[in-house]
């Protein structure tokens, strides 16, 4: 080793003992949990942003207790983010099932106003709450693809069922007409929870009985595309 | 999980690739925050800040590249950031350079007895001429690595060296004879009872 190397790994190693006052904090909890609540542009209580990219998703699922009926744990995913509460109280009932393999996906309420269209659904499969949405598209009766805003998800522990809200944007129609028309393109991903962790591992914000955790798409396992013919009223 | 790996995972959207980098080059990338703006807390949120930014631009990494100098790269763009909107504005100017028959600063640094010692003499230098040494001494790049981090041309990265190395160099000489004074004092002390 040259003098000069030598000289550098010397002081390298006073910066270093310098720098040992950091000690070694674990910062992912923290990290993944400011991922998780990220909403660029939009201040959202305990909400978060879907990652949607190349079919797999990074959500966010709360979990609440007890055993609940689909429409139920939609209750719960409404909670999630107060900018749903509108659709909560004013949501229409559709409940269009379809099966593909051992995933039945219902879609329960759509809710649909000029700024927002919110679609409640449920997943029920064997692998209980580990089948989450993936790409999702809403198109118009007239071909106009609606930009995806957030979702979020809601199950009962021991359930094999889960329930989703999916919003997405209608601004880009160029009339918002009384009764929306619109096919609902949807893809599930199978995926499992970081580390293997249970429901209560590292949760995010959450308040009661409900504990809202990330679910990390490590190993997807793709179910779809399942596609809904949609026709709803517009609340003024 | 190694680097490649975990890098082709996050440009999946795989979370599970961003948990391994993150406990791989947390350490590191704390101890260089750290170096820069020496405040444990502001620290830690720089390198959170860090390591999302990563999560965001990993689609413009080059996976041919090594992970870590690009990410010291965020790592230390970040400290400078958080340090300048923690510092009113004017606290990077250039100091007065010593006369160049004292011990060079590599040799004071060397010879530092104590942690504090170097710190306080890093805590005496600006934000720019700390990130000038921990560039160039603690993450290893040359000048011309260190001017693309930065955003500088090459000859402002060796002013700045210049500076910073001159700036340590007086720092480290004040902090020695202080030293040697406080102990002087300490012995007195112990001699006064006889």
């Amino acid at each position: 080793m040259s003098t000069e190397n030598t000289h550098q790994d010397r002081i390298r190693r006073r910066l270093d003992d310098c720098a040992t006052v950091v000690g070694r904090p674990n910062l992912w909890p923290e990290i993944r949990r400011r991922l998780a609540t990220q909403t660029p542009g939009r201040a959202v209580r305990r909400s978060f942003r879907v990652q949607w990219a190349t079919g797999v998703i990074v959500a966010a699922l709360v979990i609440g207790t007890g055993v609940y009926a689909g429409s139920s744990l939609l209750k719960g995913a409404y909670e999630i983010n107060p900018a749903w509460q509108r659709a909560a109280e004013n949501s229409h009932p559709v409940h269009l099932t379809q099966t593909q393999d051992d995933c039945t996906v219902t879609i329960e309420q759509v809710y649909a106003d000029a700024e927002l269209v919110v679609i409640g659904f449920t997943v029920q499969s064997s692998a209980g709450m580990s089948v989450a949405p993936g790409d999702a598209w809403l198109t118009t009766d007239d071909g106009t693809v609606l930009p995806r805003l957030d979702g979020g998800g809601y199950a009962a522990p021991e359930s094999r069922t889960t329930s989703w809200l999916l919003s997405f944007d209608p601004s880009a129609m160029a009339a918002m007409p009384s009764e929306l028309r619109a096919r609902l393109t949807l893809k599930l991903s199978g995926v499992v929870v970081e580390d293997g962790a249970g429901p209560t591992a590292q949760p995010m914000e959450a308040e009661g009985e409900a504990q809202a955790f990330m679910l990390s798409p490590i190993k997807a396992t793709p179910y779809g595309p399942f596609t809904f013919e949609l026709v709803v009223p517009v609340s003024k | 999980m190694d680097d490649e790996t975990a890098i082709a995972c996050l440009k999946q959207g795989d979370m599970g690739g961003l948990q391994a980098l993150v406990r791989r080059y947390q350490g590191q990338a704390l101890r260089t925050a750290y170096l820069v703006c020496l405040q444990q807390d502001l620290a830690q949120d720089v390198v959170q800040d860090a390591f999302i930014l990563a999560w965001e631009r990993i689609a413009q990494f080059d996976s041919r590249r090594a992970f870590a100098p690009w990410f010291m790269r965020i790592v230390t763009n970040q400290a400078l950031m958080a340090v300048r909107r923690q510092q009113p504005a004017g606290l990077d100017s250039v100091e007065d350079a010593l006369p160049d028959e004292s011990p060079s600063p590599e040799q004071l640094l060397e010879a530092a007895e104590t942690r504090e010692q170097v710190r306080s003499a890093l805590a005496s230098m600006t934000a720019l001429q700390r990130s000038a040494i921990v560039l160039r001494y603690y993450v290893g790049m040359d000048q011309t690595e260190m001017g693309s981090v930065l955003g500088i041309p090459v000859g402002t990265v060796k002013r700045r060296l210049h500076d910073a190395r001159q700036r340590l160099r007086r720092l480290l000489t004040t902090s020695a004879h202080s030293s040697v004074g406080q102990d002087t004092t300490r012995v007195q002390h112990k001699k006064e009872p006889k």
